[in-house]
């Protein structure tokens, strides 16, 4: 009796145990091995047409390639960013981000949401290989970072296209754009001698003392085409915000143009004595950048930084960087967005460069 | 080997319950619960869960969103916030939640900067009236607030603001309000703050920032009083061997909480030799005598007499407290009976689980008795108990009296050993079980 008993409860248990295990070992998914911009070597879906961003750069450049892979979004876009961005990211859940100052990648949505892999873009951190198995251990899916600065963001494209089932034209589409983009401004840079160079300071913040300083991924588009970066400190930062410098510092730098970024102290710098003295607001070269759907120059550094360059390049060098503004911010909110960005719109968000 | 095959498979999803969630977080829904002072937090019904979708009218939601600035003060920094968003009063008013029934609300967040949750009365959120103040700012070194005009008056330019659940905003300290209204634009939105929660300063120099509060994602409405059990029948004549269904109808200041409290009712009989009572308020006759049948919830309870013919037990049975609770509680519920029952004995001590609101119990909280005798507690006196020992003058049962009975609900304090016991049990059974499986083969 004891014997059937005790036959009974284990085939009891087992029964238990295979239901979840068979489960767990349903048909898993044809894979191809991926080694990512860490040097990890993971194991991604073959198909894969179902991806979570890590955080802000991750989603915009999926939302560029692949709106309709993305199961979720680092943060809703705002009411005003909305109209130019692709619609499925509204009813999107949000997960926050894995790193930057807003870290608050919340795994609980991360792993409700059905993603296939989670995708990280951007600059490459300290640590990242580690953080990046140690999440991969907790959500039990693939996580793979791409590198995609300014110098690699053709490659991320084209690695994204590659990746995605059946978004490698859309990936080489964008690459291409972007590799032109990047080599004009090499090529005008080159042309610009170190006389001519203008001194630029990248700033932000109420004080208008956060700056994007030298070495900063944040001003990459500076350093490409051709300017000098007139803030230069010890210990960078590559946050949004910066370093914030002295006015001291400030006049130190007395740069021969200023940029602001949108929320800063544009709109009242000229009267205001502590900055009046400066050579650019004396001249009048200070300027306010564009801000929709994301800062034109940076924050995050993204493929916002595409357009940058051809704003920056036109504003600052407008011989050597000869374009319409228009037609080219049209051009690329329609590559990149699929907006049509109206000569209107397209005035309204140029309508602040024009200095005091 | 297949067994260890089959624990690898198992690991994965092991795996992921481990996972811990990060605290700090954006978040899409908003809950709306209700419940009563002393109810602990998983007491607390939903009323309504809503994404944030169905909420902003910019997007085709229900409620109306407005714009609005906000000032803070911590005592050293001023902080400004431009945000987007729908008010608390229409958010609950849309979930249906009585707001003058409110004693307080708790608002619960995924930043744990400042605790799980914030607090406030219906009087600080609703009431009291708040302000921004755009003409505040803050002396770098010692924090001294001054005018920012050179006026000297604080006060200048305030307006009125209505507490806020944001869908998007833009912050900033150390920021005037004069100069951050000229560049602050809904350019600089972001909705990775959501929801958050905005509601101003009373004064100029009130220091409020720490009860401010991001990713909210519970609202946790308190109400004033307590709800009302009645039971039909308040007095009985049984016999030996009968039985009977007694049944309670409860009056709460919603429908969910009528529901929620009616499922979670606890009975007890005061003499099981006497009458006993199942769960669902099933009486078995056993015995004559007198007995005190209660249901009860929370601090919530009604009793019946129950009288069975026969040889009656020499000693009275009767309930300690009666009438209407004279506690150092806030509550001022009253129950009133057709009985003869005093309510001189009662004594009540207060219990509830957070700071007791302002004000408890609205002025037409009164609870009538049905005649035989109603046993109705006050709002905030939780744990008085019933004692057969009673001091009380004429509370015999089968008199009609009425009896107030204060009964905390039995604790089932068996259950975590029965539990504990069970899952060895299990444990045992399988290793038994697989040490004689693999014996047999």
């Amino acid at each position: 009796m004891k014997r059937y008993i005790s036959l009974l409860l284990a085939a009891a248990l087992l029964l238990c145990l295979a239901g979840c295990a068979a489960q767990a070992a349903q048909a898993p998914e044809p894979t191809v091995s991926f080694t990512d911009s860490c040097g990890r070597t993971v194991a991604l879906p073959k198909t894969l047409t179902r991806v979570a961003p890590s955080g802000a750069v991750a989603t915009m450049l999926l939302a560029t390639i692949a709106p309709e892979y993305l199961v979720s979004v680092n943060a809703t876009p705002s009411s005003s960013q909305y109209k130019y961005l692709p619609q499925e990211l509204l009813s999107l859940p949000t997960t926050g981000q894995m790193y930057g100052s807003k870290s608050t990648l919340n795994l609980e949505t991360l792993l409700a949401c059905g993603a296939q892999a989670v995708i990280d873009l951007g600059d490459k951190k300290d640590n990242m290989a580690a953080d990046l198995d140690e999440l991969q251990k907790k959500l039990g899916i693939p996580v793979i970072f791409i590198e995609a600065d300014l110098a690699h963001m053709a490659e991320a494209y084209r690695t994204l296209g590659s990746l995605l089932s059946g978004k490698q034209a859309r990936g080489a589409e964008l690459a291409d754009f972007c590799e032109k983009t990047v080599a004009m401004a090499e090529e005008n840079s080159a042309k610009i001698p170190a006389s001519e160079r203008l001194s630029v300071l990248y700033t932000s913040g109420v004080s208008g003392l956060d700056t994007n300083a030298r070495g900063s991924i944040q001003a990459q588009v500076l350093e490409l085409i051709g300017a000098d970066n007139a803030a230069v400190v010890e210990d960078v930062s590559n946050k949004g915000g910066g370093n914030t410098v002295s006015l001291e510092q400030l006049y130190a730098f007395d740069p021969d143009v200023i940029l602001f970024s949108a929320g800063s102290i544009y709109g009242t710098v000229s009267q205001n004595p502590a900055w009046t003295q400066l050579r650019a607001i004396q001249t009048g070269r200070y300027y306010e950048i564009p801000s929709l759907p994301y800062n034109w120059m940076s924050n995050p550094p993204s493929l916002n930084m595409i357009l940058g360059i051809w704003w920056a390049g036109n504003l600052l060098y407008p011989d050597v960087y000869d374009c319409d503004m228009t037609e080219k911010a049209q051009e690329i909110f329609r590559l990149f967005w699929g907006y049509a960005l109206s000569d209107s719109e397209a005035a309204q968000l140029l309508g602040r460069e024009a200095g005091a | 080997m297949k067994r260890l095959r089959m624990l690898l498979l198992l690991l994965p999803a092991l795996l992921l319950l481990a996972v811990p969630v990060r605290a700090d977080a954006v978040t899409d829904t908003i809950r709306v619960c209700i419940g009563y002072f002393g109810w602990t937090q998983d007491q607390y019904v939903e009323k309504a869960s809503y994404t944030w979708q169905e909420l902003d009218d910019a997007y085709g939601g229900a409620l109306s969103t407005q714009q609005t600035v906000y000032s803070y003060y911590n005592g050293s920094r001023t902080y400004l916030a431009l945000a987007r968003g729908f008010t608390v009063r229409d958010l609950l008013e849309y979930a249906g939640v009585d707001l003058g029934s409110i004693a307080s609300i708790d608002f619960f967040t995924k930043d744990h900067t400042n605790g799980a949750y914030r607090s406030f009365t219906k009087y600080a959120l609703f009431d009291e009236p708040r302000y921004y103040f755009p003409n505040i700012a803050a002396n770098a070194e010692t924090g001294q607030l001054y005018a920012y005009d050179g006026s000297g008056d604080l006060w200048s330019g305030a307006s009125y603001v209505e507490p806020m659940l944001a869908l998007e905003d833009y912050t900033e300290w150390d920021a005037v309000g004069s100069e951050f209204e000229q560049y602050a634009d809904p350019s600089l939105f972001s909705t990775a703050n959501r929801f958050h929660l905005f509601f101003g300063q009373a004064a100029p120099d009130e220091a409020a920032t720490s009860s401010a509060a991001k990713y909210v994602y519970q609202i946790l409405v308190t109400f004033a009083g307590t709800p009302v059990l009645t039971q039909a029948e308040s007095n009985l004549e049984l016999t030996v061997g009968s039985d009977h269904t007694l049944a309670v109808t409860v009056s709460a200041e919603d429908e969910l909480l009528d529901s929620y409290v009616q499922s979670h009712i606890l009975w007890s009989s005061s003499d099981e030799s006497v009458v006993q009572v199942d769960a669902g308020g099933h009486l078995t006759v056993v015995g004559p005598g007198d007995a005190v049948v209660t249901a009860s919830f929370g601090s919530s309870s009604a009793a019946a007499g129950i009288h069975v013919a026969g040889d009656a037990p020499a000693e009275p049975v009767s309930a300690a407290g009666t009438g209407a609770g004279t506690g150092t509680g806030a509550g001022t519920g009253t129950g009133t009976g057709s009985g003869t029952g005093t309510d001189a004995a009662q004594t009540g001590t207060q219990s509830a689980a957070r700071t007791q609101p302002e004000t408890v119990g609205k002025p037409d909280d009164t609870q009538t008795a049905p005649s035989g005798g109603v046993y109705i507690l006050s709002p905030g006196a939780a744990s008085a108990s019933a004692s057969p020992a009673g001091t009380a003058a004429g509370e015999q049962m089968g008199s009609g009296a009425a009896q107030l009975v204060l009964q905390a609900p039995e604790q089932p304090e068996y259950l975590l050993p029965a539990a504990l016991a069970l899952a060895l049990s299990a444990l045992l059974g399988f290793l038994f079980g697989v040490l004689r499986y693999k014996k047999l083969r």
